[in-house]
This record gives C-alpha cells, sequence and structure tokens, in this order.
C-alpha cells in the first residue's frame, strides 16, 4: 500500500539532489542555450543577434566537418569498445586466471591516470622516431607509422589511447556483469555436451544484454563529450582532423571569443544527444524499468 | 596494457635530453634522481596534494549522499514527477562541459564562491550517471524488506538508515571508486575557478609544467607517477569490493 | 529526519569551511591586497616573486599574491575572470594576446606617479626607445604597459653539424633563402630511410610558430596576412605565394624537414634532432645552458635569411608587457607594483631574458647573451606582427592554409586565396 506519506517521503529524498542539479548544471545549460541568442565576446556587452549564428553555423565547413568527424569517431570508438572491454572482460574473469584480482586491477590503472600526464606520455611515444615506431614498427614492417603527422592517422591514434584508457573502465561493468550468470547455466549446457563458442553465444551474451546497453549508452556520452584527451595529445590537428565536437566548441568560445556560436553549436551538441537517447530508447525498448 | 606507464614511470627517472632521445632508449642511460626533488620543489606541490585530497573526500562524500538518496527515492517511490525528475537529471550528462563553463563560473562568481573550495567542489560533486547508478541498485532490493519494516512502523528515514544503507555498502564503494577518479583527474574545472596558488589541485599543478621555452619533461613525469599512486592504491584495495559492488547495480538485469 | 539533519548539517559546514578557507587569506583585512598573473617560465617565476617580496617588505601595508599560468591558458583565464569579475589587477602577457583587451577598453593608462615621475614621458624615458612599442604597451596614442621582456627570432644553426657535413661555420652561414635550404639538405640526415636529423624544423603542431616564421618571410616579399592597417589580407598575391612556397616546399620538395621527426623546434635543436631553427630569441641562450648543455658550444645565431630580391627584414620582434586592469580598484598600486617586477632588469638578462630598461649592465648583457650584437641589430629591422582583437583568428587561417598545403596537397594559391577571403570576411565584421 502506498501511502500519502510515502510519496511524501519520495520527495524529500529526490528533491534536494535535483536542486542542486538545477542549480550548478540545469541553469547554467539553460543559459548558456540563451547564450546562442547573441554575440558575445566575453569583454563588451552582449549583442542580440536572434538566429544569426544559427544561420552562420549550418553553413560553417569547420563546424558541420567536426560534428560529422565526432559522430564517426563514437560509432567507431563506441563499437570497438564494446568488443574490446567485453573480451577483456571474459579473459580476466575466467575462474582459471590466478591473480584475477590484480589482472583486473591493471587494466583498470589506465582509467585512473591523470589526463595531461597520459597526452604527455602518448605524445612522446607517437613521434616518428619515438618508441612506437623505433621498437616496433620499424623492426617489424620496415615502416614508420605517421601516428599524429597524418590526417588520415590521427584520429585513430587518438581513438587508441581513448580505449586504452576506457577499455578498463567498461570491462569492470562487463565482470561485473558475467559474475551475475549462475554457474549452473553453464555447468548445464557443458553436460548438454555445448562448445565453449556455444555458450558465449546462447547463454552469455543474451543475458548480458544490459550490460551491452549500459556500455553503450554510457560510452556513447562519454566518448561524444571527450575534450581533455584530444586538446592535449593534438589540439584538434593535423589539419583539424582531430577536431572533436568538444574542440570545436572550447576553440570558439575562448580562444575566437564567440561565446554565444560556442553556445549555439553546443545545442546542436545536445540536441544530438537526445536524439540518440530517444532513438537508443526506440530501439531497445527500455530494458531499464 | 601497463607500458606507457611504465614509459612513464622510466620517464620521470631520465633527463630531459633523454627524454626525447633519437634513438629511443627504454631505460634510462643515465639514472636521475633528483627529478622528483626538482618536481617538488618547483610549486606547493604538497599544498596541491592537498587540495585535490580535499576536493575529493568532499566531493565524494557530497555525491555518494545526492545520488543515494535520490536513487533511493527515484527507485522506490511513485510520485508526481518522478520520471521528470530522472530525466532532468540524465540530461545533464549530455551538455559538454566547456558550454556550460563560462555560464556556471559566472553563476558561481555571483555565489561570491570563487577561489573557495566549495566553488570547486560543489559541481564536481554532482553526477547523473551516480544517481542512475544508485536507482538501478535500489530497483534490485526487494520491495517486501521495507514493507516490513513499514509494517512495524518504521519511518522511511529510519528505514534508509537502518536498512537500504547497509545493504548498498558494496554498491556505495562502487560508485566511490567511479567518482573519485572522476574528481581526481579533473583539470578544466579547478583550473577556471581556482586561480590562487594555494588552492590550486594536483592536476592543475601538473600542466603547469608546459613552459613556454621548453619542458622539464622528467619533472612532468616525476609529479604524475606520483599523482597516480594514491588512487592506484585506493583501487588496488579496493578492487575485489568495486568489481562485487558494480554487479549488485543491477547491471545484469 | 537524522538522515536530512545530517545533510544540511554537512551542506552549511561544507560552505562555511569554504568561506572560512578563502577568508582566512585576508586576515590582514586592513591591507591593501593586489593580485598579479604571469605565464610560468623557470628560473624567472622566481626572480618575479623575489620583485615582489622586496616591494611587500618596502609597503607593509600592501600583499601582493602571485599566481602563475601556463603560457598558452593565461589569456583564456583571464576571459573567464573577467566573466566572473574576478580579474586580477595586473597580469603580464604578450602583446598580441593584450590586442583584445586594448581594443575593449580594458586597460589602464600608464600612471606616471606610480612612477615617481610626473609625465608619461619621464616613465617612457626609464626604457629604451622603442621598447614601449616593441613590447606591445602602445595602442592608439597612449601607454598601457610596462615592458617585461623584448625579444626577438634570429636564426640558429649547430656548427657542429655544420663541420660534420663538410660546411665552414664560419664562412658557409647562409644569408639568403636559397643558401638555406642548400645548407639545410646538406645536413639533413637519413638513416635506412627514417629522417633523424631534420636540416631545419618548426613547430607545425601550433599556428602560433608557424605564424612567427610567416611573417618575415612575407613581409620581406612586400606581402602579409594582413596589410598594415589590419584592414584586409595581402596572401592572395604572387609576392605571398612565392614566400609560402619557399616555406613549404622545406617540407615537400626540398625535404629539409620532416614534422614527424620532432615537434618543439625549440626541443628539437636543444636534442640536435634540428640543425636549424628560426624561432629562438637571446632567451635560448638560457635554455641551453639548463637544459641542453651539449649543444651550448655549437651554437651559432646568424640573422634571419633574406630574399635575393627582397626587403631587408629580420625576424619578429615581440613583447611581453604587464598591464594593469581598468577595473582594478588600486591602479596607483598596481603600477607601483607592475614597476617593483620589472626593476632588476640585471636578474632576468643573467638567465637570458632581456628587459630593455635602461641602466641594465650592458657588459652582463654581452656575456649572459653571446650574439647579443646579432639580435641587437636585426631588432632594429625586425618584423612586427599585426595588434588586433582577432589575432588568434587571423593566424588560425593562415596556419590552416599552411597546413592544407603540406598536408592535403592543396596548391599554393588555391590554399592562400581561400586564406584570404576568409580573412577579409572577418575583418569586415
Amino acid at each position: 500500500m502506498k501511502t500519502k506519506s510515502q510519496s511524501r517521503a519520495g520527495y524529500y529524498f529526490v528533491v534536494p539532489t535535483v536542486i542542486l542539479f538545477c542549480v550548478f548544471l540545469i541553469y547554467p545549460m539553460l543559459n548558456s542555450f540563451r547564450l546562442s541568442l547573441y554575440s558575445w565576446n566575453i569583454m563588451e556587452p552582449m549583442q542580440f543577434v536572434a538566429f544569426d549564428n544559427f544561420k552562420t553555423l549550418l553553413q560553417d565547413q569547420e563546424f558541420l566537418s567536426s560534428w560529422g568527424r565526432t559522430l564517426q569517431y563514437t560509432l567507431t570508438s563506441v563499437a570497438l569498445l564494446l568488443v574490446i572491454s567485453f573480451v577483456f572482460a571474459l579473459m580476466l574473469d575466467s575462474r582459471m586466471l590466478k591473480a584475477r584480482n590484480m589482472f583486473q586491477a591493471i587494466y583498470f590503472i589506465p582509467v585512473v591516470l591523470v589526463t595531461p600526464a597520459v597526452g604527455v606520455v602518448w605524445k612522446l611515444m607517437f613521434q616518428t622516431t619515438g618508441i612506437l615506431n623505433a621498437g616496433i614498427f620499424a623492426p617489424l614492417f620496415g615502416a614508420t607509422v605517421p601516428w599524429l603527422e597524418s590526417k588520415n592517422v590521427a584520429l585513430y591514434s587518438i581513438m587508441m589511447v581513448q580505449l586504452w584508457i576506457s577499455a578498463g573502465y567498461y570491462m569492470v561493468m562487463f565482470i561485473a556483469g558475467l559474475q551475475g550468470i549462475p554457474e549452473e547455466y553453464y555447468e548445464s549446457a557443458v553436460i548438454d555436451g555445448a562448445s565453449w563458442s556455444k555458450r558465449l553465444f546462447a547463454i552469455t551474451i543474451p543475458l548480458l544484454k544490459p550490460v551491452f546497453l549500459l556500455v553503450f549508452v554510457t560510452s556513447v556520452l562519454f566518448t561524444f563529450g571527450q575534450f581533455a584527451l584530444p586538446y592535449t595529445i593534438s589540439q584538434g590537428g593535423p589539419n583539424y582532423s582531430t577536431e572533436l565536437l568538444t574542440l570545436f566548441v572550447y576553440r570558439n568560445a575562448f580562444k575566437y571569443l564567440k561565446v554565444g556560436y560556442a553556445s549555439t553549436a553546443s545545442i546542436f551538441y545536445f540536441l544530438t544527444m537526445i536524439v540518440f537517447s530517444i532513438m537508443q530508447i526506440r530501439l531497445f525498448s527500455d530494458k531499464k524499468r | 596494457m601497463l607500458f606507457p606507464f611504465i614509459w612513464m614511470i622510466l620517464g620521470s627517472f631520465k633527463y630531459n635530453k633523454d627524454v626525447l632521445s633519437v634513438p629511443v632508449r627504454l631505460l634510462p642511460p643515465e639514472w636521475n634522481f633528483s627529478s622528483y626533488r626538482n618536481a617538488f620543489a618547483a610549486g606547493p606541490f604538497g599544498r596541491y596534494y592537498l587540495n585535490s585530497v580535499i576536493v575529493l573526500v568532499f566531493a565524494v562524500i557530497i555525491n555518494v549522499v545526492t545520488c543515494t538518496t535520490a536513487g533511493y527515492g527515484l527507485a522506490k517511490f511513485k510520485f508526481k514527477g518522478r520520471d521528470f525528475f530522472f530525466t532532468l537529471i540524465l540530461s545533464t550528462l549530455m551538455i559538454p562541459i566547456q558550454t556550460i563553463i563560462v555560464p556556471l563560473f559566472v553563476l558561481i562568481s555571483q555565489l561570491n564562491m570563487v577561489n573557495t573550495y566549495a566553488g570547486i567542489i560543489l559541481p564536481l560533486s554532482l553526477s547523473g550517471f551516480g544517481v542512475f547508478l544508485m536507482r538501478q541498485f535500489f530497483y534490485g532490493v526487494p520491495d517486501e524488506l521495507l514493507e516490513a519494516a513499514r509494517i512495524d512502523g518504521a519511518g522511511e528515514f529510519y528505514i534508509f538508515r537502518r536498512i537500504s544503507i547497509p545493504i548498498s555498502t558494496v554498491a556505495l564503494i562502487s560508485l566511490t571508486i567511479f567518482h573519485s577518479q572522476y574528481v581526481w583527474k579533473n583539470l578544466l574545472w579547478p583550473l577556471v575557478v581556482a586561480t590562487k596558488t594555494d588552492l590550486r589541485t594536483l592536476t592543475v599543478g601538473i600542466s603547469l609544467f608546459s613552459g613556454v621555452f621548453f619542458t622539464p619533461y622528467p619533472e612532468q613525469l616525476a609529479m604524475s607517477v606520483s599523482a597516480c599512486i594514491p588512487i592506484v592504491i585506493l583501487f588496488m584495495f579496493l578492487s575485489k569490493y568495486f568489481i562485487r559492488g558494480t554487479a549488485m547495480t543491477g547491471i545484469k538485469g | 529526519m537524522k538522515k536530512r539533519c545530517i545533510i544540511l548539517v554537512l551542506m552549511i559546514l561544507l560552505v562555511s569551511v569554504g568561506m572560512l578557507w578563502s577568508a582566512g587569506s585576508e586576515e590582514q583585512a586592513k591591507k591593501v591586497k593586489l593580485v598579479h598573473w604571469g605565464h610560468t617560465q623557470p628560473p624567472f617565476d622566481g626572480l618575479i616573486q623575489r620583485n615582489i617580496n622586496t616591494f611587500m617588505a618596502e609597503n607593509p601595508n600592501v600583499a601582493v599574491e602571485y599566481a602563475i599560468f601556463s603560457d598558452a591558458d593565461l589569456p583564456n583565464q583571464l576571459l573567464t575572470a573577467v566573466a566572473g569579475k574576478s580579474a586580477p589587477d595586473s597580469f603580464t602577457i604578450a602583446g598580441t594576446q593584450a590586442a583584445r583587451f586594448l581594443e575593449a577598453n580594458m586597460l589602464a593608462k600608464l600612471d606616471p606617479e606610480a612612477f615617481g615621475k610626473k609625465s608619461v614621458d619621464e616613465v617612457l624615458a626609464m626604457w629604451e626607445d622603442g621598447a614601449f612599442k616593441g613590447a606591445g604597451g602602445y595602442f592608439k596614442g597612449a601607454y598601457y604597459g610596462v615592458p617585461h621582456e623584448l625579444s626577438n627570432y634570429c636564426a640558429w644553426i649547430n656548427g657542429a653539424h655544420m663541420v660534420e657535413a663538410g660546411l665552414d661555420p664560419k664562412n658557409d652561414i647562409p644569408k639568403t633563402w636559397a643558401e638555406f635550404t642548400e645548407v639545410g639538405k646538406k645536413m639533413t640526415v637519413d638513416v635506412g630511410g627514417v629522417r633523424t636529423r631534420n636540416g631545419f624544423g618548426v613547430n607545425l603542431k601550433t599556428a602560433g610558430f608557424v605564424a612567427n616564421v610567416g611573417f618575415p618571410l612575407l613581409r620581406q616579399l612586400g606581402a602579409g596576412i594582413v596589410d598594415d592597417d589590419v584592414t584586409k589580407s595581402l596572401l592572395d598575391t604572387p609576392e605571398a605565394a612565392k614566400a609560402v612556397t619557399t616555406f613549404t616546399n622545406w617540407i615537400l620538395k626540398d625535404k629539409i624537414w620532416d614534422p614527424g621527426l620532432v615537434s618543439d623546434d625549440r626541443e628539437g635543436f636543444g636534442n640536435e634532432l634540428l640543425s636549424m631553427f628560426l624561432t629562438g630569441g637571446a632567451w635560448y641562450w638560457g635554455v641551453m645552458e639548463s637544459q641542453y648543455p651539449g649543444v651550448y658550444d655549437d651554437a651559432i645565431v646568424f640573422p634571419y635569411p633574406r630574399f635575393a630580391d627582397g626587403k631587408d627584414l629580420g625576424g619578429i620582434s615581440y613583447g611581453y608587457s604587464t598591464y594593469v586592469f581598468d577595473s582594478s580598484k588600486n591602479q596607483k598600486d598596481a603600477w607601483r607594483v607592475a614597476n617593483a617586477i620589472a626593476s632588476t632588469p640585471d636578474d632576468f638578462i643573467k638567465e637570458g631574458l632581456f628587459q630593455p630598461r635602461k641602466g641594465y649592465d650592458v657588459k652582463l648583457a654581452e656575456e649572459s647573451l653571446p650574439s647579443w650584437d646579432v639580435f641587437g641589430a636585426d631588432l632594429k629591422k625586425s618584423t612586427p606582427r599585426p595588434v588586433t582583437k582577432h589575432y588568434a583568428e587571423v593566424i588560425d587561417i593562415y596556419y590552416a592554409a599552411i597546413t592544407q598545403i603540406v598536408y592535403d596537397g592543396v596548391k599554393v594559391e588555391t590554399a592562400l586565396d581561400a586564406a584570404a577571403k576568409k580573412i577579409n570576411n572577418l575583418l569586415k565584421k
């Protein structure tokens, strides 16, 4: 029985947090949406320009390619991330692996490393004479990879670092999910003579659908919003080939002092994420209760 | 997997010219043990460390409190506007940080919280993801457990404190770790809101090593390594609970 | 109920702790509190702090807080601070970065009384001729900044590499760009198809340095990224195309420059990955002494090469100045702090940073900044950089054109024409 006082208690639990969110996150967000209707360079008063920013933005080649690039980058990264972190989880959750905890901890370490540090280390490793080329690629393939020099490769280099950092993060979620599958399922499958891959595809993956969904949604949100890493490693270069949407916003807001314009771009960012959420809910018919 | 980390540690023991040397070498040709000393002397790094810890502790406490209460309320109670509130909270995950940086900073300065610990901590303590996690977890807690207590005449907050929280300890650990790495690594917000030297955090301090004329890589790497150690240790101790806790957030559905 | 109380108490505790903490540093409420911001570069940070400490000792009623930032972040931080109304009283940045503040009328004019003088001219006389203009402290008829650093780029070459390549360090120093390219070719080293030493390099990762080398190249031929009055772009001219082609050919045709080898040219030269570079001021001697001692003895400074048929212009000159915000409530004291920071030119010169304040020890300069004569001579013919609030965007457009030519194989004229159009559009607003 749900009494009135119970509903009220619900409010008490939720409202303080909601207020904090509104003050520190929602209000600035709405403010920045408002800013998109203005032209503001921080130092002089704002000027109302209505939808001029939107018109310019939709014709701005740099914005459009940045947006497209970020979408492409996100989808590719997420696809790879799902596979890689799932595989790691399978490897590291195996009951046969000794010192499981230690390995899991090791794979999680990249997640906690401070971004400027990661940026510096990988930048040095990516140099043409850096350890990746000199130690691996040159001896094995006789050629060096232009990690951060080629506009075709640079984005993938950043993706590589991003995968290195986050694989452990999502791996943990998969491991958690794996541990939730009762042993009996596997045992009866083994008795029935099911092979390892049959067990994987018939039991593990279907039962982990919610985890896949969670990882998918979370990683899309976080990957789309990547900033610190590409900023530290490539600053958007070479030739804007690694300029993700967040970098575009940052550049316009802080370097060029077009705060209103940058806010307009962030509205598109927000809309993209909303569309994605709606699509995701429709496609997976709300696995979350 | 750990190779870049090892490279970072070895780099901190090299001399600046050896970090960039061609041909590249893994081990330092000469071991430079003064990089750590120099790094700590380059700025008030003890202070930066302290600040990072203070920010971390308070932000995580607030985070745990807000996410647990909100998650619990959203999961276990029905009331008008419940779904609206949840969507509102989730929507905050869809905003790029750079966009709200300036309005948020203006807000914080209007509240006179620039260059205060509160100003750094409060925005960093909010996490839509955390609310989501705890809500998931509480969905998995059987209603009957709470009903039984209600029938016995217990008040809601009593139930929350005495039953729900103890059950969720492991999930809380998970939340703590997820949020800790977010706060500890955070660069942009502390950079913007704390311009006073003695309020700076460690991440900001590390980024300051990039000088105009040259970057003292060994010192920067040394500082980076020391920044990573505490959280790596924290994680190693808690990893058992971490995974279990994440499992209990009902991830398996 | 108890939970709610606990939450409430925690919140109150936090806010009060936060406020207390910030209040804590203001115990001496009677003191005048000033804040000064600057960019970080050891060992100069320590010198500035020392001067500030001396100032505070002599003026016990003034407390100055000195905060350092990374050079790249400082302009952004200043902006955010202005937006949040927490701007410092004084700050030291590059002249080109100050342009946006100057054009928005946010900076205070020089106050002669703070320097113990009666007129601005007397203050100007405390520094070398042209110092204020060169360092970025002059704008539309008035003076706003105290010179902190005045430098110009000259060309640098590694004498040991020259000898290795069979060249004579005394006689084979390049005087024209054509000679420069030839010398570069001789000093470039490839081992097994992998570049191990560039004849020359510039930091291709940032717009700033690419533009800094581009300015003289363009101006020597009478072209430019923008014209003198910053009203239009001069990139869509055949002269500009010639200048830019010379630059991009170093990568594409002459192959003396592989950007993948090393990004930062100052680091590259110090680590012997480059034999020549063009973005070093006199301060580089100090850098080599502390970071790259192995190259110190081999480094040779020479004037920027010229085009055989071009103008006699050297590398860019630039400066950092200390400015005061008009919003500061203690402008006079802020100017006194600015004066104090710049009052020990010899300390900075010893570490390699030239401060043009009259009374500096000329002999010390010659000792600490070898080849001072070369720098001084080219300083007089240096290329000035445009002063405009659109500086960042303009050089980004130029930089985009260069990277298109280098990485995308776009034709020089096409890229430059597109860049000129964009710049013109921007300047029209």
